[in-house]
């Protein structure tokens, strides 16, 4: 309905305590952009008093051009009064609710062509991340927010990593390869930000496919594979795959690559963010053949993955 | 003022020290003076007898402990549903069956208005037969108009072609809930809110206009008339300044038969403000607009596989179980509520809802005791016996959603939950004999509003195939009309006002044609109902 440009999406997920409000307060305070902010709870928005220009039952107003917005309502007028602001925006950002499944508000920004939908942040406590997927009631929530981000910001990077900490990014790799893992809000987390949105959840696939029949395989690997002889290998899969993406860092180069196969077809290009470090291979795999996904794993002799290094200094 | 004195064939009620009567005195005011025989009203001077219910019987105004304020709006669409049903009008639809008769209803429509989208509601695919409705289908209602149907559970639509190239869907869309045929080209089924919102706002619809508004509030007391309703719910509002200054004025108009009973949405403020709306909220009621609860919504849906539910989970289908609030917020926010005195109406649909509720309020509870805080589970249709002693423990009331028996109790059966749980679903008489205060509702519109019905429905636990589901949870006739009054009532804290026809309370009254001891509780659905009587003042369905 409007002329103008789409207008880029962020969905900021992340279950209560895991630090989405403190990530959020620092992207109004310091981002040169003029972002429109969607919040539940203006409870949770500290920005500095003195940015404050202007205050309404469900908007407010700060000097640098920012303007957080409640969803009170519900999300159809949210999104309305979200676009309603469209002139003044350059970014919109959604700060989902604590067991807010992803894929429901990305529907929204990939649906909605006056929408555009960029990368969905996942934000990660470390230190209470085994203890969220051990609670039976919200665990398959947790998971979901992790294996639909494109981004995953680990918070509470002042706290000094310990074995909980270290666990929680090996677990977050295990679920989610394809993820770009952050933990500072710098300049690559805001480039990684503005990445297009990449669908990899299960949850998500067409209506007509039915979820179940559909398995996640994750591929971890230390050793940098020889180019030709990996997508040689990953194009005999393609039949039985519905969609694979990930960072690989391919032998003898030094720069991880962007692979993605979809629709059978295989792409390699540069990444659009900083994977941030890992093993030379992260790949995530879907697929309707368990015994395919399988098979494929195998054949790149999978390693144990190194704990994993967060961050991207 | 005269005292008016109503006869009636039989007046049923509901207190016990005088379970039967002929004559009700009303004060002008609508306070009940007497409830007796004839002789009984000599004591009142300058009295006004009123025969115009001779020949019919009256029964405490009904009270409908959970319903929603959309079905006074949901009507300004085109009925599609299966079952028949009656608006507000009066007008009855009758159930479409087949995709014909669904296409032929919306010309209709598209012919009585010349220009604007035509949009339909209440259609469910799974009871008409044949191939499902397609974009093509609805593209013989019109080429150019934009044309859409909700189904019944208001997550998915079928729009025609007009209607998708508006949102700029076409052969290449591949989006999460944009539905296509094996070829690529479009189906014509949008999927959940995501998918319908590039179509519906470019059609100017959307939820929040069906939520409220006056006249939707007028037509809300229009469908309680009909089904004897003088009390009702409107169980889920954000209650913002317009809302709350429309609710006054229609509530406060001459003549509007009906005390309404809207419950502030939690999700409408942050927690640490909710007590305090409620409160100002509650300041502000008058005799027919209460306000003050809070409603919580946890989970979503069983038909839906929206509910949470425990091990083993759903019988057959994928389980989507979402939360609406996280179970830890839950905890702080029920812990807010309860010390700052707020009465809470919690819907829990699946067990592990309920269970995820219960705990919630057992802490509250620890923390700080508030006498007779009637907190209510709103469906709690899945909670086995174990979680409802729990529930009675903590002196809870539960509110059940009999409804479902007959219109989805097949889908629980074969799908959903499978026989065993779907024979102990909205489990009434275990709640009766544990102790626990016990209503029962329509959660209209998602069923019709009609407490009769509803009563039928518990007494009788029969599903639209005619199965019966689980004998052992029927409870009596008696028991029936006693959730649909003072059961109701109690759980909204008006038991003390409304909900029996005693002295001293409001002469609230359902005006029925048969007598239900009469008819008995296999026929409660077929009982006529002439209308109410509000605050002592003759309301005929219809006439307004």
């Amino acid at each position: 309905m409007s002329t103008r440009a789409p207008l880029p999406v962020n969905v900021i997920c992340g279950y209560l305590g895991a630090g989405k409000t403190t990530l959020l307060n620092r992207l109004l305070t310091q981002s040169e952009e003029r972002i429109i902010v969607m919040v539940n709870d203006f409870g949770d928005i500290a920005v500095d008093a003195a940015l404050v220009s202007a205050r309404s039952a469900d908007t407010i107003q700060l000097s640098n051009g920012c303007i957080c917005c409640s969803m009170a309502g519900g999300m159809f007028d949210a999104f309305e009064r979200a676009l309603s602001l469209r002139e003044t925006a350059d970014r919109l950002v959604i700060e989902a609710s604590g067991v807010a499944e992803p894929a429901r508000l990305t529907a929204f920004a990939r649906a909605e062509p006056d929408l555009d939908c960029r990368a969905v942040v996942a934000v990660v406590d470390p230190f209470t991340l085994e203890q969220r997927l051990q609670d039976g009631r919200i665990c398959g929530v947790v998971r979901r927010q992790i294996e639909g981000a494109d981004v995953v910001y680990l918070s509470r990077s002042d706290r000094q990593p310990d074995e909980r900490s270290r666990k929680a990014c090996t677990r977050v790799m295990l679920a989610n390869p394809a993820s770009a893992i952050h933990d500072a809000m710098g300049k690559a987390f805001l480039k990684a930000m503005d990445a297009p949105h990449v669908d990899m959840t299960v949850s998500t696939l067409p209506a007509h496919a039915h979820a179940d029949l559909f398995s996640r395989a994750t591929l971890l690997q230390d050793a940098a594979p020889e180019r030709e002889g990996f997508l040689d290998r990953l194009r005999a899969a393609a039949l039985s795959l519905h969609r694979a993406k990930g960072f690989v860092r391919f032998a003898s180069e030094e720069a991880p690559s962007l692979v993605q196969l979809a629709g059978g077809e295989i792409t390699v290009c540069k990444p659009p963010n900083d994977p941030g470090p890992g093993p030379a291979v992260r790949l995530v795999l879907i697929g309707t053949d368990d015994a395919a996904l399988r098979r494929f794993r195998t054949k790149q002799a999978t390693l144990e993955p190194l704990p994993a290094r967060s961050g991207t200094t | 003022m005269p005292t008016t004195v109503y006869s009636a064939r039989r007046i049923i009620t509901m207190d016990p020290t005088r379970p039967v009567a002929t004559h009700v005195a009303v004060a002008a005011d609508g306070t009940i003076l007497g409830v007796g025989t004839l002789n009984d009203m000599s004591h009142w001077s300058d009295t006004v007898q009123d025969d115009r219910f001779a020949d019919k019987v009256l029964m405490p105004g009904f009270v409908e402990g959970h319903a929603h304020l959309m079905e006074g709006a949901i009507w300004e669409y085109t009925y599609l549903g299966h079952f028949g049903r009656t608006a507000p009008d009066g007008r009855h639809w009758p159930g479409v069956d087949t995709t014909e008769a669904l296409i032929s209803r919306l010309q209709d429509r598209a012919a009585a208005a010349p220009d604007g989208p035509v949009v339909g509601w209440g259609f469910d695919p799974l009871f008409v037969p044949g191939k499902r409705l397609t974009r093509q289908h609805l593209d013989q209602v019109s080429q150019e108009r934009p044309v859409i149907v909700f189904h019944s559970n208001m997550h998915l639509i079928t729009a025609n072609s007009a209607a998708m190239d508006l949102a700029g869907y076409g052969s290449g869309t591949d989006l999460p809930g944009v539905i296509r045929n094996t070829d690529g080209s479009l189906h014509g089924e949008l999927h959940e809110m995501g998918a319908m919102f590039p179509v519906m706002r470019r059609i100017g619809t959307s939820f929040s206009q069906l939520t409220g508004g006056r006249d939707a509030i007028w037509n809300f007391a229009r469908s309680a008339c009909r089904a004897g309703v003088t009390t009702s719910t409107d169980l889920l509002n954000e209650l913002g300044d317009d809302a709350v200054s429309d609710l006054q004025s229609v509530t406060g108009a001459e003549g509007f038969p009906l005390r309404l009973v809207p419950m502030l949405s939690a999700m409408s403020m942050p927690t640490d403000q909710l007590a305090g709306r409620a409160k100002t909220l509650a300041a502000g009621s008058t005799d027919r607009l209460r306000l003050g609860g809070v409603k919580i919504v946890t989970d979503g849906s069983i038909q839906g596989f929206t509910a949470q539910m425990k091990a083993p989970g759903y019988y057959r289908g994928t389980a989507q179980g979402i939360w609406n609030i996280a179970p830890d917020a839950l905890n702080t926010m029920a812990a807010n509520l309860n010390r700052a005195g707020i009465q809470m109406h919690i819907h829990v649909n699946g067990d592990a809802a309920s269970l995820a509720a219960i705990e919630a309020l057992e802490a509250a509870l620890s923390e700080h005791f508030m006498p007779d805080h009637r907190h209510t589970l709103q469906h709690c249709q899945m909670a086995d016996r174990a979680q409802l002693r729990r529930a009675a423990a903590l002196g809870c009331c539960v509110n059940f959603f009999a409804n479902h028996l007959y219109y989805f109790g097949d889908k629980h059966h074969d799908i959903t939950m499978g026989p065993e749980r779907a024979n102990r679903m909205n489990p009434c008489r275990s709640a009766l004999d544990l102790g626990l205060p016990l209503a029962i509702h329509s959660d209209a519109p998602v069923t019709p509003l009609g407490p009769l019905f509803t009563a039928w429905c518990a007494v009788n636990r029969l599903t639209g195939s005619g199965r019966r589901l689980g004998a052992a949870e029927r409870i009596t006739l008696d028991e029936a009309l006693h959730a649909i009054t003072l059961g109701a009532a109690y759980t909204l804290k008006l038991d003390g006002e409304v909900g029996s026809i005693e002295v001293g309370k409001r002469a609230d009254f359902a005006v029925l044609e048969d007598d239900p001891y009469e008819m008995g509780g296999e026929a409660l659905k077929d009982i006529g109902v002439w209308g109410t009587v509000s605050g002592g003042r003759a309301v005929e369905a219809g006439s307004f």
